[in-house]
């Protein structure tokens, strides 16, 4: 199940999607919202995405994640637009005969995701400032007002 | 040939648009066109050696040359999850 969503993640759902009775492991990553980043305060995140290609990237992982690993089940859900602290804005679910397989591919699908998939985030700081985050690139901070 | 750009996060905030159109020469690359918009969207220039370029969702080379009618996006580094 690939899905980028508006709302909030539900972990049952998500969990459900990934049952099976060939499964002896599931493994379910959430990436949350954190309060501090390097001493930073952040009071919610804005999450955009290019959805077409996002879809697509997203499709790619499964695929070669299914090649590199034994696996049963795959789901992938980004969630989009704004996310409160401690909330989750991602989730990743892996079942399979062993657990192994389903560790090293949930590892392996969030720090792949995370590197190729068309997904950006803005960090709305606590001192009212916000800037999107691009890794390697100047940064962009403005006292925007366009937060949500 | 005329081209529209998709723009994203911090290259949609600096060019205070979501879509840019563009004219490029024919047979251009994605080199080409990165350099051209850096003259015509100051805004963007400072980020343009950050960008990449997709063409029809997927990630392109600098030397890709360009068509009319591609779905053509400027991609910023990504920083889901």
């Amino acid at each position: 199940m690939i899905e980028l969503i508006q709302d909030t993640i539900d972990t049952n759902t998500v969990l459900e999607s990934v049952a099976s009775a060939k499964a002896g492991a599931v493994v379910l990553f959430l990436g949350t919202t954190r309060e501090f980043t390097a001493g930073r305060q952040t009071a919610s995140l804005d999450y955009e995405s290019y959805g077409e290609m996002a879809q697509r990237k997203m499709e790619e992982l499964e695929a070669e994640a299914r090649q590199r690993w034994s696996l049963i089940e795959v789901t992938l859900v980004h969630r989009l637009g704004h996310v409160g602290l401690g909330e989750a804005s991602v989730a990743i679910a892996v079942s399979s005969p062993h657990r192994a397989d389903a560790f090293t591919a949930g590892q392996w699908l969030i720090d792949t995701l995370k590197e190729i998939v068309p997904i950006w985030k803005k960090e709305n700081w606590a001192d009212g400032t916000s800037e999107w985050v691009h890794p390697g690139m100047p940064s962009t901070t403005c006292p925007e007002t366009d937060r949500k | 040939m005329n081209i529209e750009v998709k723009l994203f996060a911090a290259a949609r905030q600096a060019a205070n648009q979501e879509i840019l159109a563009i004219e490029i020469a024919e047979g251009a690359t994605v080199q080409q066109l990165k350099a051209e918009l850096g003259r015509q969207f100051p805004d963007l220039k400072s980020m343009l050696d950050h960008l990449l370029v997709a063409i029809d969702t997927e990630y392109a080379g600098e030397d890709q040359v360009l068509q009319a009618g591609q779905d053509i996006a400027l991609i910023p580094p990504v920083s889901g999850g």
